[in-house]
């Protein structure tokens, strides 16, 4: 059963700079005592999330919500796997298909065939479940002889169409989005849509970190506002009224969407 | 987190990193044929290379050695191929993390499969360069044995060892990126102090130069049933011996570390 259960995680990012990137200036500093490159040992670290718990059940369609730099992104990629939080605890159950950036293993010098493969490989399918929706892909993408050409020679909207069409061909428990993915031209753009739809049909949770609360109020139950790191959930039908938040969290009203245990106000010094 | 908690995680990564043959396999023989897609020989390219340079080293060295060709040049020519595996290897294995950031920030992919990845890239390589060895013992009028059914034994060992090693210097060149160049030169180093284009007969009473190098050993397990027609038993267990270690050694680092590589980057 597709779960996600997170309690006060806490995901910090330490900052290098040079020295600490380097063997030997680090095995200097511990053989001096620290005198050489005082400066340079105290270590900066952001964090990121800051004490984040929330539950998240089959059948919720979450929406995360926030400022650039609030920790969304982190969260998504925590709740892949991405990042192992330094604290709390992060329990993910289910196949997670994480839809962050669409390009990632494409190869531009490689065709369109076997783009599909490299891409469907990296979304965790193997060769088989590969070669089985090749065809189904190929038919999406509308590109025909074009996929035994190298996808360089593609125009953008046509590499995007086939990223789109294999990261859609999984099935997953968990989808995991940033951005709603929206592809094509006025006449591909329903046909795109209708497969994230089926896509989503087949999975049981999403979780879509957007700025486009409209969407957001369309097809989630759940809004998650994030800001410096923390979280907060907030009533669907309150975003969509109001132009800027932070709004009334919902744990003010008990019960409300199920989430008693969010948002414990977690003070650190 | 606890340590026992990090273990297992890091074990679970490793099998799923090894089984995923489908992945690895794919993306190593991929990135075969991105490298040679333009060109005519392909991948047999480096074949060509190689012999190019274990026939003018085998013709020039013997004189150096006072050896006759017949025996050197097959000697070279072995040493040399393994020497390469190990090489490109263990200096590929230092960017392996850091080259597949796009890819370690954005999904969720085993860290072993990119190392295993770049194995299953110089395996590739290696079997192609090994096409020349028939070819040099034809040249020599070397025989084939029965010996020569140990080889895949001997790669086997060598492919663990390269494994285990790139395992560890990825995980260590992630944290710290003045490593690689350090790497790249005591790699020099050791080529030379290695019998790969010299005989280690000639260290006379320094023979332990020799015996005590792995990277001696690890060429033995090739030269010693292509040349001799003898199974090298006692390299097989220098070989098996440092793998184990070696396995230990980049198990601790591996599973003490793994956690943090994608902050790293």
């Amino acid at each position: 059963m597709a779960h996600i259960i997170a309690r006060d995680v806490v995901v910090e990012f330490p900052i290098y700079d040079t020295a600490h990137r380097s063997l030997k200036k680090q095995i200097i500093h511990a053989t001096t005592g620290g005198r050489i490159a005082r400066d340079s040992g105290n270590r900066v670290a952001v964090r990121a999330l800051d004490g984040v718990s929330f539950e998240i059940r089959p059948g919720d369609r979450v929406g995360l919500m926030g400022h650039n730099g609030a920790g969304k992104t982190t969260l998504l990629r925590a709740l892949a796997g991405i990042y192992e939080p330094v604290g709390g605890t992060l329990a993910v159950n289910g196949r997670v298909a994480t839809l962050l950036e669409l390009f990632v293993g494409v190869d531009l010098d490689a065709t369109g065939y076997e783009n599909i493969m490299l891409r469907g490989l990296y979304m965790g399918l193997t060769r088989d479940e590969i070669r089985e929706r090749a065809g189904d892909i190929a038919r999406f993408t509308e590109l025909g002889d074009y996929l035994y050409m190298p996808v360089r020679t593609y125009s953008s909207g046509m590499q995007l169409r086939l990223a789109f069409a294999v990261s859609t061909a999984v099935d997953a428990d968990i989808v995991i989005m940033d951005e709603w993915l929206s592809v094509g031209d006025a006449e591909f753009r329903p046909k795109a849509r209708e497969r994230m739809e089926a896509l989503l049909e087949r999975s049981a949770i999403l979780v879509v970190a957007s700025h486009d609360r409209r969407l957001l109020g369309d097809i989630c139950n759940r809004i998650f506002w994030l800001d410096h790191g923390q979280i907060s959930e907030v009533s669907p039908a309150a975003i969509e009224q109001h132009e800027a938040g932070p709004w009334v969290p919902l744990d003010a009203s008990p019960g409300a969407g199920g989430s008693a245990m969010l948002r414990q106000p977690i003070s650190r010094p | 987190m606890d340590g026992g908690d990090r273990l297992r995680r890091s074990l679970d990564d490793l099998r799923h990193g090894l089984l995923a043959v489908d992945l690895w396999g794919y993306l190593g023989w991929h990135d075969i044929r991105q490298r040679y897609r333009r060109s005519l020989l392909g991948p047999f390219w480096l074949t060509l290379s190689t012999a190019i340079f274990v026939g003018a080293i085998g013709f020039l060295y013997s004189k150096f050695f006072g050896q006759t060709l017949v025996r050197f040049l097959p000697f070279v020519a072995i040493g040399f191929i393994v020497w390469v595996m190990i090489q490109t290897s263990l200096n590929e294995a230092c960017l392996v993390f850091v080259e597949a950031e796009s890819v370690i920030k954005q999904i969720r992919m085993p860290f072993s499969a990119h190392v295993s990845r770049m194995l299953c890239r110089n395996a590739v390589i290696f079997l192609h360069n090994f096409a020349i060895v028939p070819a040099v013992m034809l040249v020599a009028g070397v025989t084939p044995g029965w010996a020569l059914l140990v080889l895949p034994v001997s790669l086997a060992l060598l492919a663990w060892n390269c494994f285990w090693a790139a395992l560890l210097l990825a995980t260590v060149c992630t944290r710290f990126r003045d490593v690689p160049p350090i790497i790249s030169s005591l790699l020099q180093l050791v080529f030379f102090v290695s019998p790969v284009i010299w005989l280690p007969e000639i260290l006379g009473n320094r023979g332990w130069v020799a015996a005590f190098n792995p990277v001696h050993h690890f060429m033995e397990m090739f030269r010693a049933p292509v040349l001799d027609g003898r199974v090298p038993l006692v390299s097989f267990g220098v070989a098996l011996a440092i793998a184990l270690a070696g396995s230990a050694l980049a198990l601790a680092v591996f599973a003490r570390f793994r956690h943090r590589l994608a902050y790293w980057l």
